[in-house]
């Protein structure tokens, strides 16, 4: 409790310089797809093996899937400014859908569900490079 | 003179982990020691990885993937430094 009354010190990255990117995002992107084809593509666990590395890529899926969310949620909050409204006037709604797919990346297994958060972060990582012009 | 403060972020991981308090004194920081630093308006903790002349102190964070640092704010001097760690207390 009383921690949150202290002074902070920042051990950031994104801020303060004001760095941001949207290879991270897409990048993790393509790990849950990754991840979702090696998953479907184990068949029957009938090792320990296999069973390692069934659950190591369901773990490595659900974690990029949150650095998905995460990285949204830095742009959307720290990045994109009320400006850029006048710009992007849907900005809000496409980066709650955004987030919102990425979590269906999270809790599913499906090439569907990566295809469709895909299409969405590369939608993002032009509007992000089209802010900059 | 001393400072205790709340660490937000991830640049210092492992040494520093979101929600560790660090315990800071008013002194000259060598190389290797965990310093609290004001960049630009903002109190930022990193490690002393370098002091040049004239008295530039070159800080970096352990986590060098998730870290801004004095490879994109330059070496600071050290007016800018605050304190450094002597005491840090875990938040697990």
């Amino acid at each position: 409790m009383l921690r949150n009354f202290l002074k902070p010190v920042y051990a950031h990255c994104d801020l303060p310089c004001g760095i941001y990117e949207t290879d991270t995002m897409t990048h993790a992107t393509a790990t849950c797809a990754k991840m979702v084809e090696k998953i479907l593509s184990y068949g029957e666990i009938d090792s320990t093996e296999k069973n390692n590395n069934f659950i190591r890529a369901i773990q490595i899926k659900e974690e990029h899937a949150q650095k998905v969310k995460d990285q949204l949620y830095i742009l959307w909050s720290d990045y994109f400014k009320p400006e850029h409204l006048e710009k992007f006037p849907d900005l809000h709604t496409i980066f709650w859908q955004t987030v919102k797919q990425a979590s269906a990346v999270k809790q599913h297994v499906s090439e569907e569900e990566c295809q469709k958060l895909t299409v969405m972060v590369e939608k993002i990582a032009a509007m992000f490079a089209d802010s900059k012009k | 003179m001393f400072f205790l403060r709340r660490v937000v972020g991830a640049s210092m991981e492992p040494s520093l982990y979101e929600k560790d308090l660090v315990f800071a004194v008013r002194k000259k920081p060598k190389v290797g020691d965990i310093v609290i630093a004001n960049v630009n308006d903002r109190e930022v903790v990193k490690r002393v990885t370098k002091i040049g002349s004239p008295a530039l102190y070159t800080l970096l964070g352990d986590n060098e993937q998730a870290s801004t640092d004095s490879r994109s704010f330059g070496a600071v001097p050290y007016s800018s430094l605050i304190g450094v760690v002597i005491k840090t207390f875990k938040a697990k």
